[in-house]
């Protein structure tokens, strides 16, 4: 893969940080942004995550209904003179069924969405800088329009990265 | 303008003093988490010597037949309350002080269902053969039966302990990926075992979005599961015929003692943790007092829970029922009975409506108290209804072994123990949501 240069700006001020991100997206340059902690007033886009949420509650749901009742079925046994699919206990059942389908499912959503399995640690350079407890945006260096943005943050410097690791599209 | 990234910073941060306040090797708390193990192994080797001598070893039999084993079972699962419900209550209502407490509530739930998970298998006497309660093919074609209660809580307890586990760790991801960049240069295991399981976190806008909506549904999530798995340890007890059980208000009061009985656990951690990690910065006086006002509530509740509970009983005049309200009110339980209401009731109401009573010290206290105080219900729902059954000619009494004394014990230390070895692992205190806090103030 070709190499580029990117630019990597440390900011401890949330509000410096926030400007700087603005000013770049109104530029038209998305940066990748690092953070330990959510900063909503810069999230864009939608979450899937409820989507997920609602799949795996409806797989959860039908399997533990299917399971309760036609377990009930293969080995019938009368219990306390409720009918082999009694609604109560049956329904029970699916509702932990449902339960459990969404919570398995919400956190492989999160997994998927967040790319954080198999993903990698961000690189060293930004590591140090969250490490510190900064803020940290990363931008391609396309000029010196672009580091002017970047003149409120309290560490800046110069990254190689790899042509394959371009910046998030967070408004994607 | 562009400089050197390894060029250290001199302005420390706050959140990485959190950090370095919880991650600090502290060798007197590592010398109570060893004493604790010690503690925490009288569980196995009680337990093993059970096993192999039978469940005669213990105390239980006719007509008692549940004892000490179903009374802590429901007990931890109570306080297993603590975390994910209270945690799950605040974050939903986006109560900004919750941000010191849910992880040291949620981490109380998960070892809490652990070791209260395992009483069921201790009250068995073959817990080897566990596997006939899962629905796993075999060639007798033979399935769980989902009609009875008990099956029901297999299904609860284990949707709850997945649960509970994925919401602890969900939100804790983050502060691993802090924890993983602040050892990054030190090696180590403890630099190998938090890049591990910071799983490539970045902290992205990405990430960020998707840990929030995932954190937020599994909030909704939980709180009908948590409501769901009381209320069906209640029916155990509520869908036989055997007089004090067979109550339609067993549910909710069994809901209700469980949240309280998690507030009071929850108490005790913070102030012994604000103690023991000095973090009385982070667990201010504020938290401890707008969590003691939530304690009165649920005590004014769980107060009336009881008087309604015993108000029925006592005006319907059932013959048999009657005898166990007699042995709670003044018989061979009304000792036990009137200290429970003492330390439930009294001592709560005495001190916690009052500023100086939701200082630390006095909530720890009471906290202590219900503890103590909601045990002793659990057994006085257990004990006085079997050793009082329907037909006079079974009567009998329960005392416990030292069997069953020794898993007790053993059951409190290991719940201890695991705690003290995660708080020494992991930031107790969620470190980002303190820092999400403190950036919403500014």
């Amino acid at each position: 893969m070709a190499s580029t240069e990117a630019v990597v700006a440390g900011y401890r001020d949330v509000a410096a940080f926030s400007a700087a991100v603005r000013g770049l997206r109104e530029t038209g340059v998305a940066p990748r942004i690092y953070s330990n902690v959510p900063l909503e007033e810069l999230e864009e886009g939608r979450s899937k995550v409820l989507l997920f949420a609602l799949v795996g509650a409806i797989v959860g749901g039908s399997s533990a209904f299917l399971l309760a009742a036609w377990s009930a079925k293969a080995y019938p046994l009368i219990t306390g003179g409720m009918p082999l699919i009694a609604g109560p206990p049956v329904g029970l059942v699916t509702y932990e069924g449902t339960a459990l389908g969404a919570v398995l499912a919400t956190v492989l959503g999160v997994l998927l969405e967040g790319r954080l399995a198999g993903g990698s640690p961000p690189p060293e350079q930004v590591s140090t800088l969250l490490g510190d407890g900064l803020h940290v945006l990363e931008v391609a260096a396309e000029g010196e329009a672009v580091v002017a943005l970047l003149d409120d943050a309290d560490r800046v410097f110069g990254l190689a990265t790899d042509a394959a690791d371009e910046p998030d599209d967070e408004a994607s | 303008m562009i400089a050197d990234a390894s060029e250290a910073l001199a302005v420390e941060d706050a959140a990485g003093e959190l950090v370095e306040k919880l991650t600090r090797p502290r060798p007197r708390l590592m010398a109570f988490t060893a004493v604790m193990g010690l503690v925490a192994l009288l569980l196995p080797l009680c337990w093993i010597y059970q096993i192999r001598e039978g469940i005669g070893v213990a105390g239980i039999n006719r007509p008692v037949f549940w004892g000490l084993y179903i009374i802590n079972f429901v007990f931890w699962i109570g306080i297993s309350h603590a975390g994910t419900l209270i945690s799950a209550i605040l974050r939903v209502t986006q109560a900004e002080w919750r941000r010191p407490v849910t992880r040291l509530a949620e981490a109380i739930t998960v070892f809490s269902i652990c070791v209260g998970g395992l009483f069921p298998l201790i009250h068995l006497g073959r817990p080897l053969i566990f596997f006939y309660m899962l629905p796993l093919p075999n060639d007798r074609y033979l399935w769980p039966n989902f009609r009875s209660p008990l099956m029901w809580d297999v299904v609860a307890i284990t949707t709850y302990l997945t649960g509970s586990i994925l919401y602890l760790t969900l939100p804790l991801i983050p502060d691993l990926a802090i924890l993983r960049d602040r050892f990054r240069g030190e090696g180590g295991w403890r630099s190998r075992l938090y890049r591990i399981l910071a799983m490539g976190w970045q902290g992205t806008q990405r990430q960020w979005r998707a840990l929030h909506a995932g954190i937020g549904i599994l909030a909704v999530v939980i709180i009908p599961v948590a409501v769901s798995v009381h209320s069906i340890v209640s029916w155990d007890f509520a869908m036989s015929k055997v007089p004090g059980w067979h109550s339609t208000i067993f549910g909710p009061y069994f809901v209700v003692g469980a949240i309280y009985s998690g507030i009071a656990v929850l108490l005790v951690a913070m102030a012994l943790l604000r103690w023991g990690l000095a973090l009385s910065d982070v667990l201010t006086d504020k938290v401890f007092s707008n969590l003691s006002l939530l304690f009165v509530a649920m005590a004014i509740i769980w107060g009336y829970f009881t008087y309604a509970e015993h108000l029925t009983t006592w005006y319907g005049g059932g013959e048999a029922e009657e005898r166990v309200h007699h042995a709670l009110m003044g018989g061979g339980f009304g000792q036990l009975f009137w200290l429970m209401v003492f330390l439930n009731m009294a001592i709560p109401l005495a001190v916690l409506p009052f500023r100086w009573g939701r200082k630390p010290i006095p909530v720890t206290l009471v906290g202590l108290c219900v503890l103590v105080g909601m045990w002793l219900e659990r057994l006085l729902i257990v004990v006085p209804s079997l050793s009082t059954p329907r037909l006079e000619y079974t009567v009998g009494t329960y005392s416990p072994t030292w069997v069953e004394i020794g898993i007790f014990v053993g059951s409190i230390g290991s719940f201890v123990f695991l705690y003290l070895v995660f708080m020494q692992l992991f930031p107790i205190v969620s470190v980002w949501e303190i820092e999400e806090g403190r950036h919403g103030e500014h």
